[in-house]
Formats: C-alpha cells, structure tokens, sequence
C-alpha cells in the first residue's frame, strides 16, 4: 500500500481545508450560534418545512431521471459511437456552461405561457412554468451531464472484454448490462449520483427565475434560505445552509462506508 | 448486503412511476371555501406587505382568505407577471416595471385611476387640479433615499455634498439591476438641483457619486449585506429599508440628507384581480387608515395625510417643501421621461455639448465608476 | 460494441433525444432565436460593447486560472484521497461535494466575512480578482476531483510499484505512468470546470463588488441586460459565452478521446 508524501498531504489538506472546511466550519458557527434550543425551533420553522418537503420532491424526481439518461447516453456514447452521438456528447455539457440567469431566462422563454412551447401546454391546460414541473425541468437541466462527465471515462478506460466475453458465453443483453456493466460503472454513476443530488438541492439562480418564488408554494430550499437572508433573517438562513450540507455530507458518507464494506467483504481488504 | 440485480428494471420503473405520481398529484390542499389572492411585491416591501396581509386576515373581508406571496427583485418580478405568474395584487418599486405589465396585459392601463375608484382615496391636489391618474396617483408608500453611515457617523456625513469627499467609499446597488439604486441615483441629482445647480453640475455630481463607488451589488439587500460586512462608509438606501435594518440591531446610523427625492412605489390590481372580490378588498385595505398605520409603523411615509399627520413625528422633516423633490419635479411627466433620460441604453448628447448627454445619464456616467479609488 | 442489435435500444434511443430536445434542444432553440430577434448589428454591439468586452476578459481570465490551477490541486486531492490512508480521508472526501449543495448565496456571504473587510485572517480580497478566482476555485473543485478520482480507483498499482521499485521517483512515476492513464479524464474535467466557471453567477458576483467595467463578471452583465429587459442582447452575450466554453469543451473532448483510444 503505497502512501504519499507527507507533504502532497499537508498541502491537499490544507487547500480543500481552507477553500471547503473553513466555509462549512463558518455555516456550523453561524447556525449554532444561538444555541441547540433556537436550532430545534428554527428547523420547525413551518416555511421552511414545507420548503425541505419541495426541495425532496424535486430530488426524488429529478435524481433517477438524471441517473437514468445519464447512464444511458454515457452507453450510447461509449459503446455505439456513431456522428449522433458525439453531438449528444457535446449538446449535453451545454447546461453546465450557462449561468443559472440563462438557464432561466431560456426556460421562461420556451415554457412561459405565452412562449414558444408553453402556448401549446397552456393550450391543454397544463401549467409548466412558475410550479413543480419548472423547478424539476431547471433542476434536470442544470445537471444534465454530471452523471455522465462521471461514467463515460471509466466506461472508455475499462472497455468491453468483459461484456464482449459474456455475450460469447451466450448471456442476453440485459442481463449483461446489469451483472456486469453496472458493475464496473457503480461507483462512478455513485459519484454522478451525489453530484447530482448536490446540485439539485442547491440550485439557487435558475429556479429562482422559473418558480416564480411563490412562498410557501414553490420555494425550495435554497429560495427559502435567499428569502431569510433578504428579510434579516440570516440566522434562519444558515440553519437551512447547514441542513444542505449535511445532507451532501451524509449522502457521501453513506457510499463511503457502504462501499468500503462491499469491497472488503469481496476482496478480503481494499487494493 | 444481497439483492437480485435481475429484479433492478423492475425496481428501477417501479419507483420511477411511483415517484412521479407522489409528487405530481399531492397539490397543497386549499381549505374548503378559501378564496386565494396571490400578491407580488418588491423585495423590500415583502415583510411589511406580510404584516399587512395577516392584519387584514383578522378583519371581516379577510376571513377564509390565503394569500400567495411571490416577493423578488422588482424587474424580476415584473417579468414573471408578464410570462403567467398568478397575480392579483402588485406592487413595484417603480412606475416602469409597473407598465411592463400592463405591455404585457396583465394590468389595465387606468391601473392608477383605482385609487380613487375602488379604494375611495381623495385624489391627491396638483396645482388647481385633482389628479387621478400617474404621476401622481397609483402611489401606496413613500419613501425617500437615505444615507445609512457606520454607527457614531465617523466621517460626520449629513448631506450629499460630503459623499465625494476625499477617503469617502459610497455602496449603491447597480442601476440597471436595481430599482433601488434608480432612487438612490435620482436622489443625488435631485439634492443638486434642490439646491439651485443647473442640470450639467447635478450630471458633473452624479459622475462625482459614481466615481467614489466601490461597490455596486445587484440588489439593495446585497447592498446593505455588502455594507454590513464592512465595505464602504456610506451606503444609500430607502429610508423604510433603513429603519428596517436599525431596528433589527445592526450597528448602523441612518443619515437623512436636507435634500433628496421622494420615492413612490406604485400599487395596482391586474385584471385577474378586478374579478376578484377578496384582493379588491385587500387593495382597499392598503389604502385605509389601519393598513397606512402599518406601513407607518414600518418605516413608510404614509400616503394618506390623516395617517401622515398622526405619524409624521416619527419621520425626519425637510425644511422646505422644494427640499423633497418628486420625478414629477424633475420632470413633468415623472418617470415615463426619467426613464430614457437617465436610464435608457443609449447615449445621445445634444448639438453642442459632448460631455453631458440629453438621454443616457447613468448609462453614460457607468463608465466613470470606482474612478477615484 | 453491445452484442444482439436489440430493437429496445431503438427505443430507448429515441426515448433519450426526445428528452434531450425538450430539455435542452427547444430552449437553446428560444435562445437563438431571441438572440438574433433584432438582427446581427445588436447582437454584435451587445457582445462587444466595452462593458461586455471588460467583463469577458475579466470572466476569461480568472476562469482560466482557476481551472487550471484546480486541475493540478485537484488531482492531488484525488490522488491523496485515492491512494492515502490518514485520519479523516473519510471526512475530506464527503465534503468535496460542498460547492455544489451549497446555494451560491450563502457561499456569497461566507466568503465574504471570511476573506473580506472583517476577515478573521486579515486578508480582504473582495473587490479583486484574487477574490473572483477563489470563488471559481471553490465552485469547480468537484469537478477536478470527481473527474479523476474513479479513473484513479480502477487503475492497478501494480504499474507504479513496478517503475517504483525499478527505481523511479514518486515524481517520475506520477508523470510516466499515472498521468497518462488519468490525463484524458483530467482534460474533460478541467475543460468542463472552466465552461461552468465562465458562467458561475451567485458566489462569485458578491465577492466582485459588481463594479461594471471593473470587477464584473459576464454572467452579472448578462443579468443587467435581462434586468433592463434588453433580452435579446443578454441572449446575445449568453451566446458569445456558450459558444466559448463549446469551444473548449468540444476541444478537451476529442483530445481525450484520442489520447483514451491510443492508450486502449
């Protein structure tokens, strides 16, 4: 088990010490700074309850759709190349490279009721923008390929022996691309997963513009949070920031530990 | 930890399916009989316009009534209104996003008339005549632009001419992103000409203002966050926002200048609102004696004179009535000229004179800005 | 290459572009199309007004540097987190991710009472484009992490001990063997960290101060042209950026994807 000098670690700790640690120690400070009692009550603040319970439901959502299409097109990218797919390729980085004002701005521009698409929804009676479809269709779009910016170099660097090997064997397609291309891609789409989950619970500026910040009604989270800190309420503020980066904490924790103990159960310690 | 990867499609479809029924049908349930008024509102006026909503919630026309508040950067807002968003009840920050919306045919275009014809308010008097209609009319608060300064006031500031003091580091939120910052910019040229300059020594003033800016945040709240973290020495602001801020503890001074301009937030229901019998109700209620007392009690210079008499003593109060000026004082026709004279994106100058333009003030004086430090 | 043609991944196929198109295809539609709304003159007078011009060369630069510079720190990182064993690795991997759950307006406002004028540290780099960089940095670190660290964890060792017991310097096995295995996915990475940093808005526009022509970044112009309700210049100069960052991206793309196929 090789180990790197002790300085390459001093230095990386202290980097992502001062540039990640320093800001999540100073969202601790400020949300406990009036104690565990306030804490508690802050969390019940009825706003942003019903603002956590938003922000789930477009997660729940939006996650598994990203998930899905991610793996998909990192397959149809990797595996079947082809002039269509290296379009795709560059078509779906597109979303990360707009600033949320954009991603805004374009959405309302389609999907507002007197926009280019969003006519003919108003026309079946379908309300898209300023509700919970627009908060998901920004909150997809603004994390379109981190799935994939995942999957896709693994998926090239381990290439398909393995698959090539097992369809020789005779086995089907899908049983393939579950026992062994999941696999191989598990822990990448893991990461994809919690890039995703992160960005879309802490998307600010592009579902600012398309909820319409309806409080109470299409305030996420993060609108809640931009809402305190408006009305000097920045207390109440850094409660909600701490609950955010609890859960991205949490979330990457969770792998952490459930993989560790895969791989030890499998190869007996991790290589 | 065992499971059948064979079992994931299913898994997979399953929850994705049941996922999107959950979310898509559980719709806020709204209680039997509500009716339901949506408002926007400006950001600064959310919290006062909170208060007002459950003070009118306890009166008889406020029973079974919810409200759905969407307060935002006034721009913002106004374009939201102008793509659907639900509104019955606005309030801007200024006379133009108003007229956004009523482009757009979301608010009738007499939207100022109703202050007369549904709230029942006195037409305010101009000159000889009772005047009905914008300018002057339309208005539910006053303000006016203020100096908020380090608690102790260090520098000793108290009126405009010592902003552009040596050492002096003025924050003023970004014109073209903030209604905010449009007031406070008119303010400075309306204290230069409150006091006897002519219009090319309030521009050369105005240049002055900006090139002592440090900062110019997107947004009043930025503002004063960025102030309140220390940058700069004096900050502008409206005077509601500012007592506001006092009143929430925060080591600040607020200054009121000799000299500054009123500011006037109009108020308007949109055509949805019209059918609406409970935000009628509600626009009524802004305008009677108890909902100016809120505003009063909040930091606003009430429109109403009996509410103004009974409150004015908290207020400061400018020596002279031409010590207030109005967009109506600057220009005849109030901001529908303001707009393109100050604001608008381009830069014309008249025959003889390259250096202080006829329409584009700020846009041109833009350039000059954080000059001097 | 997937063995039967199955026709499920017909389906499938269309099933992913149709998403696609209404995800991103329609929009981006909305967008040429309000970008060139008033012809090509105001478009290109948007683009390159000198205040759009500031604000690029502002954006470009610190976007630049600082990808760049997380390209190296973050592939330090990954390979500390990858290959080290110390008290709190766990911890430093579980808050890579940070940047991202953490709504810009709260990063906004840490960064400035951390690195501002009541610094605990004394250091007030608001207003500066030292500050704009550490903003960017502190957005796009994920990205040169997560970019590598799975390439990192499938690669053996076994490689590295050998040139290491060959005789080899950390150093030398780094940059012989290591980084040509991880180089392709580090191109993505930091290609993909700069396009997002060309247009990061909220954490960076606080710590600028927003002073036009001065320290405000092209995403805050963008925002001033929407606000003045000029939409079609701010699609405009949306535009000119969009096609910037699909410059680079398209580049390290098929620069990796050729470095990958020679390796493989």
């Amino acid at each position: 088990m090789r180990r790197s000098s002790l300085v390459l670690r001093v230095l990386v700790v202290a980097y992502v010490g001062a540039l990640l640690a320093l800001p999540l120690g100073f969202v601790f400070q400020q949300a406990f700074s009036h104690g565990w009692v306030q804490l508690w009550a802050a969390l019940h603040d009825h706003a942003m309850d019903l603002a956590i319970v938003l922000t789930a439901k477009v997660a729940i959502l939006a996650v598994p759709l990203n998930v899905l299409f991610g793996v998909g097109v990192s397959l149809w990218i990797v595996r079947r190349p082809s002039r269509v797919s290296r379009v795709l390729d560059v078509v779906i980085d597109v979303p990360l490279a707009l600033s949320p004002i954009i991603v805004g701005l374009v959405l309302e521009l389609a999907y507002a009721q007197n926009g280019w698409f969003g006519s003919a929804f108003a026309a079946m009676g379908l309300r898209v923008m300023f509700s919970y479809p627009a908060i998901v269709l920004a909150s997809v779009f603004v994390s379109l390929p981190l799935v994939s910016r995942q999957v896709i170099p693994l998926l090239r660097e381990v290439g398909d022996h393995q698959e090539q090997t097992a369809a020789t064997l005779g086995a089907k397609p899908t049983r393939i691309f579950f026992t062994i291309t999941m696999r191989s891609i598990a822990w990448a789409a893991a990461y994809g997963v919690t890039l995703t989950l992160a960005r879309v619970i802490g998307e600010y500026g592009a579902v600012l513009i398309v909820s319409g910040n309806i409080a109470l009604i299409t305030q996420t989270l993060t609108l809640n949070i931009g809402a305190n800190f408006d009305n000097f309420n920045s207390y109440q503020g850094f409660v909600g920031a701490l609950l955010l980066a609890l859960v991205s904490v949490l979330v990457l924790t969770v792998i952490g530990v459930s993989r560790h103990r895969l791989e030890r159960k499998r190869h007996g310690s991790f290589v | 930890m065992r499971f059948s990867v064979r079992k994931w499609p299913q898994i997979l479809a399953f929850g994705a399916v049941a996922a999107t029924v959950v979310a898509t049908i559980t719709v806020p349930a709204s209680g039997a009989n509500t009716t339901t008024v949506n408002v926007v509102g400006y950001s600064v006026v959310g919290p006062a316009l909170t208060a007002e909503e459950t003070a009118f919630e306890a009166t008889p026309a406020g029973q079974n009534v919810t409200f759905k508040n969407s307060i935002g950067a006034s721009g913002t807002e106004a374009t939201n209104v102008a793509n659907g968003l639900p509104a019955d009840v606005i309030n801007l920050s200024y006379w133009n996003d108003m007229e956004l919306d009523v482009q757009a045919n979301h608010v009738p275009a007499n939207w100022a008339k109703q202050e007369a014809t549904i709230a029942g308010v006195n037409p305010r008097i101009f000159g000889a005549k009772a005047v009905t209609t914008y300018p002057t009319a339309g208005m539910v608060t006053d303000s006016t632009v203020v100096f908020i300064v380090r608690k102790g006031n260090p520098l000793g500031i108290t009126n405009w001419s010592q902003l552009t003091g040596s050492g002096v580091q003025i924050v003023t939120p970004n014109p073209a992103t903030s209604g905010s910052a449009k007031w406070n910019l008119l303010g400075a040229y309306a204290a230069w000409i409150a006091t006897k300059h002519t219009a090319n020594q309030a521009q050369n003033f105005l240049k002055s203002v900006l090139e002592h800016t440090v900062a110019q945040p997107t947004s009043g709240s930025a503002a004063l966050s960025t102030f309140l973290a220390g940058t700069g020495n004096v900050l502008l602001d409206y005077e509601d926002d500012a007592l506001a801020a006092q009143k929430a503890g925060d080591a600040i001074q607020v200054v009121v200048p000799p000299q500054t301009i009123l500011i006037e937030n109009p108020l308007a229901l949109t055509n949805t609102g019209l059918q609406n019998p409970a935000a009628v109700a509600f626009y009524k209620y802004l305008f009677s004696v108890p909902g100016q007392q809120i505003f009063a009690g909040l930091g606003y210079r009430s429109v109403l004179k009996s509410v103004w008499n009974q409150t004015k003593s908290t207020f400061a109060a400018f020596q002279k009535p031409t010590d207030l000026l109005t967009v109506v004082n600057l220009s005849g026709y109030g901001w529908p000229t303001i707009q393109p004279e100050f604001f608008g994106s381009t830069v014309t100058f008249p025959k003889n004179n390259s250096t202080h333009p006829s329409e584009g003030i700020v846009t041109y004086l833009e350039q000059f800005v954080g000059k001097a430090s | 290459m997937r063995p039967l043609d199955d026709p499920r991944t017909y389906l499938a196929k269309g099933v992913a572009i149709g998403y696609l198109s209404l995800l991103v295809l329609i929009p981006m539609a909305a967008l040429l199309n309000n970008a060139f709304s008033h012809g090509l003159g105001v478009f290109w007078s948007a683009a390159t007004s000198t205040e759009s011009l500031d604000a690029l060369k502002l954006t470009v630069a610190c976007s630049l540097f600082a990808a760049l510079f997380n390209a190296a720190a973050g592939t330090a990182t990954a390979y500390v987190l990858v290959r080290d064993r110390f008290l709190g690795r766990g911890v430093l991997n579980a808050i890579i991710d940070l940047p991202f759950a953490l709504p810009t307006v709260v990063a906004g406002v840490t960064f400035y009472t951390l690195y501002g004028p009541h610094s605990p540290f004394h250091l007030n780099i608001t207003g500066t484009w030292v500050g704009i960089t550490v903003a960017i940095m502190f957005v796009t670190l994920p990205f040169s992490v997560r970019a590598v660290q799975p390439v990192l964890e499938s690669l053996t060792i076994d490689a590295e001990d050998a040139a290491a017991t060959l005789g080899a310097s950390p150093w030398r096995v780094f940059r012989t063997v290591t980084l040509p295995a991880i180089l392709p996915s580090l191109l993505t990475g930091t290609g993909l960290a700069f396009a997002r940093a060309l247009g990061e808005y909220g954490s960076v526009v606080f710590i600028s101060n927003n002073l036009p022509y001065h320290s405000e970044v092209s995403s805050s112009y963008v925002y001033s042209l929407v606000s003045q309700g000029n939409d079609s210049g701010a699609a405009a100069v949306a535009l000119f950026l969009l096609v910037g960052a699909l410059a680079v991206l398209i580049t390290t793309n098929v620069v990796a994807r050729r470095l990958a196929l020679r390796r493989g």
